[in-house]
């Protein structure tokens, strides 16, 4: 599988938005969390983007406040990795008009829907920006039809 | 009551500051009032307040049951939260899963395409071995919606199922093989990566799709596929040869041409791990694609993106196992990333370095990596950034816009701090380089020594990986895990094989053991107790080759000083044996007059000893005590044996000679023949003497014995001396031999010397990484060896020695010209060979053993079986289990072929559970006759006894008796061969 998880985390290491392709529990969770924030807050931007962990790798970049990190298996192509990332940052950038974190903290779902729409089951499915967003924006077109028949 | 929305959740998050904790402590019991509301939408709102808690770490799992009703909602907005719900907290064994199943099923035929979406993702992220069995054959049926969209989402949640139930993948195969010709390019690009990632298990049974994909390769479709589709080949080619020379033109020419970083990566590595460079190395055509690649490879290292550095490092990595002269070509820039700013490049670089070594740049690249151990007066310096030193959230800083990135000033350099590990990992890896193949690359042995020791200098401190858990555990556990970290131990026995196998430097590493025993010098890092752990080899050296010591009465001295009881204990062992050696090796000589002088001196060290041994009699470690015990008889023995043997006086005409004990027997229990290095296999191939059982214990009531010592002791008492020092033994932990001291002045010196030379990168000095006093050393055993080199230039302070040399003396020899056979060879012979490192030969003992010929053999089977069971042992947390997609086949002939070995296999077990059976029958036979005869006997016997009258009737009834009796038995036995019998029927039906 190519993408073990995304994570988006603040500058402080807290989180944003986790992405789980794989089963884990909370705890397994909160503690992966832990380890990447530490991993990864320490390095510096003139540092390359990889970072070995446990049996990954995890690549992250870091787009203002926000650190973006997918992990995948060390074997797998790491410049993809970086580049699937970028994609992701690209459309949700598309989908919000020039994002910042807050509109990540506020749009959660939003991001979500963004990423479930590229990556799929850990392989990328989608490549192209602009049928991700219009994907998720035809989702947000039958939640206003419903509420409109709602009103009516 | 009004209910917060997620939106005023955060917005109470974020007004909160300093007290989030009570603030979500009180939401989530908010949440888990609404969770239990009637109104859906109230449920939904709550949920979704929930998902985001949990992202914090505030587990949600039991709002597992609410989360599936807002999923069951007719309305989508709902249902896209109970999905996200579902999505982030459900796990395998989360009990509502099953419920899902219809559900799920009733959404992936809904009218609306994003609900389907929805439900189609929703199970990529929750499907279990029954959810994928009972929804697989649906999905298929997506993969032939009218909808891309729905096509590309339905084939990798189909891989998802795959791997959740493998025989899955029989049977939707063929549909799934459809995909690939695709009108839409995304769906096809999803069926790639699918095809990929199933090859990668079993590669076997996608090669009859080589022509499709191969079409769709050159085709070009975007990069992101053509990625996957040269990883997919890379994993078929090793399959199918033929392959490679299709492949070749293609890849060849998106090397060329890709602007992509990304696919020119994949192009190469997918040429080096599908050995397409190896299966066509011996042609020009393979040579000059492989010089291609190297080539870009090199300027991966030298563009100045870290990234890129980092991936080629590992592509060369790859490659440099069969292409080492190829990336030999290029050592300069690899070399550049070993002193890299960043981390996880060194490491990188570092990993290929052990690959491109060889004999001539062994020693620059040595030199190179021990420069980064060198103390901190020399280190580099990095850039800071000021990340995150404003601890608090900021309003401002979150609204900065992620693609346009405000500039941040350049931060103020700080001293690159090099993590433990990362010495530990160089220090191993020289290591690993200088030994490789026998030594082979080594020419210089002294100077490996003084690597050595320097190495001891720089050794990181040894870091216990979970501190808490050994508090409980005994001391020699720890001293178990001491032993792991310590790169003490891998320098010891690097300095042990050097003194076995090299006999030329032998009395070099002796004299390095003893300055290491002697612990003279500041041989140990001042900071940190790492390197501690050599002292073990060292001590073993010092004894075995005590005839070489150059002070063996110091050495003597530090090895039986109080402190070494506080070694580790194996290195204590160690320790006494060596006293014992260098006590035989002072006293031992017969030609030495027994003199009165004489006398007082051995007598000196026996008491010596016996003082340094007798508080290790009761040492808690055994060897420890059995060495001590064994050898503090033998030297009370030898005290006596002095004591009694009078000395004689200069004047006395009588000379007495010294006690035999001394002169003969001790020496003679280490003298003999030399220790040579032996194979780690041979003891197996010694033949096993017939009448040896080595699992019966030697003595059979040794339990007992111990017990009965047990019972003993504490019967006495112990005066409190004794007690305490008992105590201390138990109770407090070792302390690491006294800290050095006198650590180096002279480092100031020589690291300032450093400074100006650290920025050449080519060729590295010895001053960059060897301490002052081993250049010295150095400088002066240079000398030595050069006062007969015609070609040595002396430097002004270097000649002194020799100045007063005869110059008249020296021989000219006369140049015959008219001798010489050829001009060229003559010109040749004017230009003297290079002075630097002369290689030497060396002669370097090899392991003994016995017939090895099929030693290799075995080492690499027990190798395989051991890395094996490794895999199977070990599985990270991250690990994705795949385990069911290996080797499973896609034809069922094959597989019925297979399973013909396992029927033929189960039909042996039946035939063997029949015998049993059979013979179980038998003795129940034989049981029954040998009842009957014993009845017989029984009547006859009382035939005789009963009077005559009573005979017909008694005898009757007890034989009625007696069958009854015998039919119970026999219908239990027949019970017995009854169950046997099920057995077997039932071993038989799993065949059919």
């Amino acid at each position: 599988m190519a993408i073990k998880f995304i994570l988006m985390l603040s500058r402080q290491g807290k989180p944003r938005l986790t992405k789980w392709f794989l089963p884990l529990s909370s705890l397994q969770k909160a503690k992966t969390i832990a380890d990447v924030a530490t991993l990864v807050l320490s390095r510096k931007k003139s540092e390359c983007a990889f970072i070995e962990y446990q049996d990954s790798t995890l690549t992250h970049r870091r787009y203002a406040s926000l650190h973006v990190i997918a992990a995948s298996c060390t074997t797998d192509n790491h410049l993809l990795a970086l580049e699937i990332l970028h994609r992701f940052v690209q459309c949700l950038d598309m989908y919000f008009g020039d994002v910042c974190e807050l509109d990540i903290v506020f749009g959660i779902r939003e991001a979500y829907a963004v990423l479930d729409e590229l990556v799929v089951a850990g392989e990328l499915c989608e490549s192209s920006k602009v049928s991700a967003v219009k994907a998720v924006r035809g989702m947000e077109k039958v939640e206003d039809v419903e509420e409109g028949e709602e009103e009516r | 009551m009004f209910e917060k929305s997620l939106y005023d959740l955060i917005r109470g998050l974020r007004a909160n500051k300093g007290n989030e904790r009570n603030y979500i402590l009180e939401s989530l019991k908010e949440c888990r009032n609404e969770a239990k509301s009637q109104d859906l939408d109230i449920k939904a709102t709550a949920i979704l307040k929930l998902i985001y808690l949990d992202m914090f770490g505030h587990d949600m799992s039991w709002a597992s049951f609410h989360a599936l009703e807002v999923m069951s909602s007719p309305k989508f907005r709902q249902k896209r939260v109970g999905y996200l719900a579902a999505v982030q907290s459900f796990r395998l064994d989360t009990d509502v899963l099953m419920l899902t199943t219809n559900l799920i099923k009733k959404d992936l035929y809904s009218p609306s395409v994003p609900e389907m979406s929805l439900a189609i993702n929703g199970l990529s992220h929750i499907v279990s071995p029954s959810l994928a069995a009972d929804l697989a054959p649906d999905l298929v049926t997506k993969l032939t919606h009218s909808s891309p969209h729905v096509r590309k989402k339905a084939v990798p949640v189909l891989y998802k199922c795959f791997l959740q139930s493998p025989e899955l993948l029989r049977t939707c195969w063929p549909r799934l093989r459809e995909c690939l010709n695709d009108e839409d390019s995304s769906v096809v690009s999803a069926t790639v990566n699918v095809v990929c990632e199933l090859a990668r298990r079993n590669p076997k049974n996608y090669l009859p799709l080589a022509p499709q994909l191969f079409k769709l390769l050159t085709e070009g479709g975007n990069n992101w596929m053509t990625i996957k589709l040269i990883k997919l080949f890379a994993t078929l080619t090793p399959l199918e040869p033929r392959l490679v020379k299709k492949l070749v033109p293609p890849i060849t020419n998106l090397i060329r041409t890709t602007p992509a970083m990304s696919l020119l990566y994949e192009c190469i590595s997918g040429l080096i791990s599908g050995g397409l460079l190896a299966g066509i190395q011996d042609t020009d055509e393979g040579e000059e694609l492989a010089s291609v690649c190297v080539t870009k490879l090199r300027g991966f290292l030298v563009e100045g993106d870290s990234n890129l550095k980092y991936v080629g490092l590992i592509a060369l990595t790859k490659l440099v196992n069969t292409h080492t002269h190829l990336v030999c070509q290029h050592h300069d820039v690899v070399l550049d990333c070993i002193d890299d700013n960043d981390i996880s490049i060194r490491y990188r670089a570092l990993e290929l370095v052990v690959g491109m070594v060889n004999a001539d740049t062994l020693s620059d690249i040595v030199g190179k990596l021990m420069r980064q151990l060198k103390p901190p007066s020399t280190q580099e310096y990095v850039e800071l950034e000021e990340t995150g030193a404003d601890s608090s959230e900021d309003e401002d800083d979150m609204q900065e816009e992620v693609m346009h990135p405000r500039k941040t000033q350049r931060g103020e350099m700080i001293p690159l701090e090099l993590p433990e590990d990362y010495k530990h990992a160089i220090i191993v890896k020289v290591l690993e380089m200088c030994s490789r193949d026998m030594y082979a690359n080594v020419a210089d042995f002294e100077w490996y020594l003084d690597v050595l020791i320097q190495l001891v200098r720089y050794a990181p401190a040894v870091q216990i990986l979970d501190k808490d858990a050994d508090d409980g555990e005994e001391e020699d556990e720890y001293e178990e895990m001491v032993k792991k970290r310590d790169v003490g131990e891998a320098i010891g026995r690097e300095l042990q094989n050097v003194a076995i196998r090299v006999k030329s430097v032998r009395p070099e590493a002796v004299r390095c053991a003893e300055m290491l025993v002697c612990g003279r010098d500041g041989v140990f890092p001042a900071a940190g107790g790492g390197g501690k752990r050599v002292l073990g080899a060292a001590g073993w050296i010092v004894g075995e080759y005590a005839s070489l010591l150059t002070d063996p009465s110091t050495t003597f001295d530090s090895l039986v000083q109080s402190s070494s009881s506080s070694l580790p204990s194996d290195i204590l062992a160690r320790y006494i044996q060596a006293v014992a050696k260098i006590y035989a090796s002072l006293t031992g000589s017969e030609l030495l007059t027994w003199t009165p002088e004489r006398k007082t001196y051995v007598t000196l060290l026996t008491e010596r000893i016996i003082r340094f041994l007798e508080p290790l009699t009761t040492s808690p470690h055994l060897e420890v005590q059995e060495r001590a015990v064994e050898f503090m008889e033998l030297f009370r023995l030898a005290s006596e044996a002095i004591a009694a043997q009078p000395a004689a006086r200069e004047e006395a005409e009588e000379q007495y000679d010294p006690p035999l004990l001394l002169t003969q027997a001790i020496p003679s229990l280490f003298s003999g023949q030399e220790l040579n290095p032996v194979a780690p296999r041979a003891q197996r191939k010694v033949p096993l003497p017939p009448g040896l059982d080595l699992d019966e214990p030697i003595n059979p009531n040794l339990h007992d014995l111990l017990v009965a010592a047990d019972y003993d002791t504490s019967l006495i008492s112990e005066d409190d001396a004794e007690d305490e020092e008992f105590r201390n033994y138990y109770y407090t932990k070792p302390t690491a031999a006294a800290p050095v001291k006198n650590q180096p002045a002279v480092l100031g010196i020589d690291s300032a010397a450093a400074k100006s030379t650290a920025s050449s990168y080519q060729g590295v000095n010895e001053e960059d990484y060897l301490d002052a006093d081993i250049l010295a050393r150095r400088r002066r055993e240079r000398q030595e060896r050069n006062r007969d080199d015609p070609f040595y230039i002396f430097t002004p302070g270097e000649t002194e020695s020799i100045t007063d040399a005869d110059l008249e003396s020296i021989p000219v020899l006369e140049l015959k010209l008219d001798d010489m056979p050829d001009a060229s060879s003559a010109t040749t012979n004017l230009n003297p060979p290079a002075p630097r490192r002369r290689k030497e030969r060396v002669q370097i003992v090899a392991d003994e053993g016995i017939e090895g010929a099929d030693g290799d053999k075995e080492v690499s089977e027990e190798e395989a079986t051991t890395s094996h069971r490794r895999k199977g042992r070990k599985k990270g947390l991250l690990q994705v289990d795949a385990s069911g997609l290996v080797g499973y086949s896609l034809d069922e002939e094959k597989e019925s072929m297979k399973n013909d070995a396992k029927t033929e296999m189960a039909k042996r077990e039946v035939e063997k559970l029949r015998r049993e059976m059979e013979l179980v029958a038998e003795r129940m036979e034989v049981q029954r006759r040998s009842a009957e005869e014993g009845k017989k006997e029984k009547k006859k016997t009382k035939i005789k006894m009963p009077k005559k009258e009573e005979d017909g009737t008694t005898t009757e009834k007890k034989k009625k008796k007696a069958k009854a009796k015998d039919g119970e038995v026999e219908g239990k036995k027949k019970k017995t061969v009854k169950r046997k019998k099920k057995e077997v029927v039932v071993a038989e039906a799993s065949i059919s």
